[in-house]
């Protein structure tokens, strides 16, 4: 009886142990696309695959994060091998041109996607229009798969009701004869009340297609209340991480209209100050 | 008889120094004082203590001050419960919420002898409602009154009505007040100083037998439209529910006197706006306070030891908010409470000890305090400000007191008191977030590590009561280690339009204040009796400045004249000029002022009713004053006359 027990004991744990290995090895990871916006869906039906692409709002002239998701079309499993790179085209009858580009990798905050970024320069409009040509590569299958869609890039200025030309979401500053792009960017999604950290992102432009990071300069922020006229105390100027990312900490006492004034230094030099990035929540 | 008192007797004397009662007016006609005190508002009444001072920033709902004290200094309590005021710009003392119509007593206490309704440096104000009687012969009885005021032209209505049946007492009453904007002695009107309220209460009891009852209380309180002329906004409606049941014992045993338990809850909404005001942007400053907790009172005679105890709990939250709508662009929003909650717990000992014919009298009270921000938001608010303070902090409070009674010849008994005293942070002082104080114009905000407000207290006094002539007097001194008051801090920018800047409040050592307490009566006659009230105060911060809403000194005569249906009196109220002033605390010079007011009553026996006649005039020559405590340099109002009538039966 106490042998059979132990028999029936061990069938039991053996199964339990290969379903859960069997779990583990299913690919089906459910995607949790919670917050994300979808821009574009593109199946691939003959490469068995399907390709979205999230991003956490609607587009916008600025910093914008964009989340990518590789399934097979036929059961809508997570494709982990293949390797993704993306050009931001902005399509204009004289000087089309690109854009800042990170390019996806691997997230760390959500699981299965590829997370990357574009720094749109402009918003779409009757000058051009931007579009996204993505590049799949390294799938299984051996195929290479190419597609580009349009992204329609609003402008955030816009719809603020407080206008004033010195409120950005993009700065372009022309410094010695180069063309820099500096955008801000909230790693941890939209603004609170509180300390949020906060990121300063620096590109020139090297050529229509090419932009490089820029890295090295010192950045002073200073946050205020446009309607209220004042600021808020304990903020942490941006430093360079690398990659023309600088890291910081910025404070919103209340919710509302906010301006943070952004003074760069090269060398000693302030080559941009009297302007602000403006945001609103 | 009053040369050799029962020993008794002077011991009940003796306790007159420690707690002075000044009681409501009664709901027999015999007993009323000149004029229907139902139709004044608490704070009126609470004024004529020479320890309390009223702070005044509109027509309505004036901060009591004990000894220049006030908000988390002072417990201010209604029959021992604890409430706090839900609006950030103590706009809505505890006192609002009842009236006097509602009110049996004042229990007043200075210093750490307040110690009985929670930990304090100033002292205590109990508001002891009326218990319905119990009455053999008469089941039902009741009053209503109206009157007008000329200045506000404004009336207050009054009713009650008694009801008791066998074992059981019942006790509705209730309140209309409605004013306009008011003119000062120049004849200007003050704008803003208009309101309206209405007050509804329920008190009952249920004897059970002859030592035990069931008690409760129910007050509804909703005020409106009420204008503050010294701040930037108005209140659009304040609204207090505040209920209790207990449960009475008395004559336990031999030795043990008396257990009451009672459990109690408020609710208070406050809502600040500013849409009367003419300003850029529009605001609203909405604020809760909520409270519930469980008292138990004891009284035992042990030997020669007369014991008071007292055990409570208690747990308040508070939230407020702060709203502002620009005229283009989106709203502002931000916590100016961040969800708050203290839970508190306390225990109280007074042990009285006959000597001879003295009596020594010791107070012992602990208290600890749990305090919580509940709010994610409000904690990512404390961020901004640098604080390393992690969402909750515990603290213990206690204070000492210790009196000594001792007649002194005949007529006189002169006190003695030494105490300790402390008493924790209020939820502002911790954790405010840019409140707006329109009479320094400066922000504030909280500091969640502050330390508890300490302070040694020395008082001394002497009574005397020969004959027709009575006089209290008391002198006291007050040492302060971690006085908690707002300092400038240049590195923070003030949220509100056109402030000064912005004080973060801080803990400040070697502050003192000193200051006399007065008050005689004597009777002349048989029907003329003259009373007199008197108060000087004054203090200093470290490095010689003033301390602020100290008062310089103010006196108060009463003449009174009584015959049958017949009642006459003449007040004379001086308050001194100041001209010392904490300028960075926004008090401005005032000068000294001289008033008159005079009433007179009459009262008719028609049938088994008594019509009670009543007029009088305030503020006779029309003087333009205010006081020092006023805030905004708003005058008082000028001369207005009064008339009112009510039936009693």
């Amino acid at each position: 009886m106490k042998l059979l027990f132990k028999q029936l004991y061990l069938i039991a744990f053996t199964i339990a142990l290969f379903s859960a290995c069997s779990e583990d090895d299913d690919p089906k990871i459910t995607a949790d696309t919670s917050g994300l916006e979808l821009l574009h869906e593109q199946v691939v039906a003959d490469a068995d695959l399907v390709i979205e692409v999230y991003s956490p709002e609607a587009p916008f002239s600025g910093y914008n994060e964009l989340y990518f998701l590789l399934k097979k079309a036929s059961d809508d499993a997570l494709i982990e091998s293949a390797s993704l790179t993306m050009t931001p085209m902005m399509a204009m009858t004289e000087h089309s041109h690109s854009a800042p580009t990170i390019q996806p990798a691997e997230s760390d905050q959500r699981e299965g996607f590829r997370k990357g970024a574009v720094i749109f320069t402009m918003p779409s409009g009757d000058m051009g229009k931007w579009t996204l040509s993505v590049k799949v590569s390294g799938l299984d299958s051996g195929n290479e798969v190419a597609f580009d869609f349009e992204v329609p890039v609003i402008s955030k200025e816009a719809s603020y009701q407080a206008q004033d030309t010195k409120y950005k979401t993009v700065v372009r500053k022309v410094i010695n004869d180069e063309k820099y792009f500096f955008a801000y960017h909230l790693p941890e999604g939209k603004p609170a009340i509180g300390a949020n950290d906060f990121e300063v992102y620096a590109y020139k432009q090297l050529d229509m297609m090419t932009y490089e990071a820029v890295d090295g300069l010192t950045m002073g922020i200073e946050p205020e209340m446009p309607s209220m006229g004042h600021g808020s105390p304990n903020n942490v100027d941006p430093v360079s991480k690398g990659n023309g990312r600088y890291a910081g900490s910025v404070n919103f006492s209340m919710s509302g209209d906010w301006a943070i004034w952004l003074t760069v230094e090269q060398e000693s030099e302030v080559v941009l100050t009297d302007v602000a990035f403006y945001l609103e929540f | 008889m009053a040369q050799a008192p029962a020993p008794e007797q002077g011991y009940l004397e003796t306790l007159q120094l420690e707690e002075i009662r000044i009681y409501v007016g009664k709901d027999t006609t015999g007993e009323h004082a000149i004029h229907d005190q139902q139709f004044t508002a608490v704070e009126q009444v609470m004024e004529r203590n020479s320890a309390i001072n009223l702070v005044r920033r509109g027509n309505f709902a004036m901060e009591p001050m004990i000894n220049g004290m006030s908000g988390g200094q002072i417990n201010l309590t209604i029959d021992g419960m604890k409430l706090f005021s839900a609006c950030t710009d103590r706009m809505d003392p505890v006192s609002a919420y009842v009236e006097t119509v509602n009110m049996d007593k004042l229990e007043v206490a200075t210093g750490a002898d307040g110690g009985r309704h929670g930990a304090t440096v100033g002292g205590s104000i109990n508001l002891r409602l009326k218990q319905p009687e119990m009455r053999m012969n008469k089941s039902l009885k009741g009053s209503a009154g109206v009157n007008y005021q000329s200045i506000s032209q404004g009336y207050n209505a009054f009713y009650n009505l008694d009801y008791s049946h066998n074992n059981l007492g019942l006790r509705y009453s209730g309140v209309y007040r409605n004013h306009g904007i008011y003119k000062d002695g120049h004849g200007r009107e003050v704008m803003f100083s208009q309101y309206e309220k209405m007050n509804h209460a329920l008190n009952g009891q249920y004897q059970l037998s002859d030592d035990r009852k069931l008690i409760f209380s129910f007050i509804w309180d909703d005020a409106w439209d009420i204008g503050y002329p010294a701040l930037p906004m108005d209140v659009a409606f304040a609204r207090a529910r505040i209920y209790k049941a207990g449960y009475v014992w008395s004559r336990l045993s031999e030795h043990w006197k008396s257990l009451e338990i009672t459990a109690y809850g408020n609710n208070i909404t406050h809502e600040m706006d500013d849409s009367q005001r003419d300003v850029v942007i529009r605001m609203d400053m909405p604020g809760w306070s909520n409270t519930y907790g469980l008292n138990m009172d004891t009284d035992w005679k042990l030997g020669s030891h007369f014991i008071t105890a007292r055990a409570e709990f208690f747990r308040n939250d508070v939230r407020a908010e702060m709203t502002m709508y620009p005229a283009e662009g989106v709203s502002m929003f931000m916590l100016t409470w961040p969800d708050a909650v203290r839970t508190a717990g306390g225990i109280f000992f007074q042990d009285r000890i006959p000597i001879g014919q003295s009596v020594w009298s010791n107070s012992l009270r602990m208290d600890v305090a749990h305090n919580e921000i509940k709010s994610q938001t409000g904690m990512a608010q404390l961020e901004v400000l640098d604080y390393e303070y992690d969402g909750a902090d515990t603290r213990q409070a206690l204070n000492f007191s210790s009196t000594l009674m001792v007649p002194v010849g005949q007529y006189w008994q002169a006190e003695f008191t030494g105490a300790f005293a402390e008493r924790f942070p209020t939820v502002t002082e911790q954790f405010g977030f840019f409140l707006f104080n329109s009479q320094d114009g400066f922000d504030y905000v909280g500091d969640p590590t502050l330390a508890n407000e300490k302070a040694w207290q020395f008082t001394s006094g002497v009574y005397l009561e020969k004959g027709a002539f009575r006089i209290n007097m008391k002198a006291f001194g007050y040492y302060f280690k971690d006085y908690i008051l707002g300092r400038i801090d240049e590195d923070l920018d003030a949220m509100t339009l056109g402030a000064r800047g912005v004080k973060v409040y801080e803990n400040q050592d070697n502050v003192w204040m000193a200051g006399l307490n007065s008050d005689w009566s004597v009777a002349v006659t048989d029907h003329i009796s003259y009373h007199g009230v008197a108060e000087y105060t004054v203090g200093e911060l470290e490095g010689g400045a003033k301390l602020p809403m100290t008062v310089p000194l103010a006196m108060t005569h009463t003449l009174n004249y009584k015959n049958r249906n017949f009642g006459a009196e003449v007040d004379y109220e001086f308050v001194g000029g100041r001209n010392k002033v904490n300028k960075i605390s926004g008090e401005t010079p005032s000068d000294a002022y001289h008033i008159f007011n005079a009433k007179a009553a009459y009262q008719q026996p028609v049938g088994k009713y008594t019509i009670k006649w009543q007029a009088g005039v305030d503020n006779i020559f029309d003087v333009a004053y205010r006081h020092p405590l006023d805030w905004g340099g708003i005058l008082r109002p000028g001369r207005s006359i009064n008339v009112g009538v009510s039936c009693h039966f």
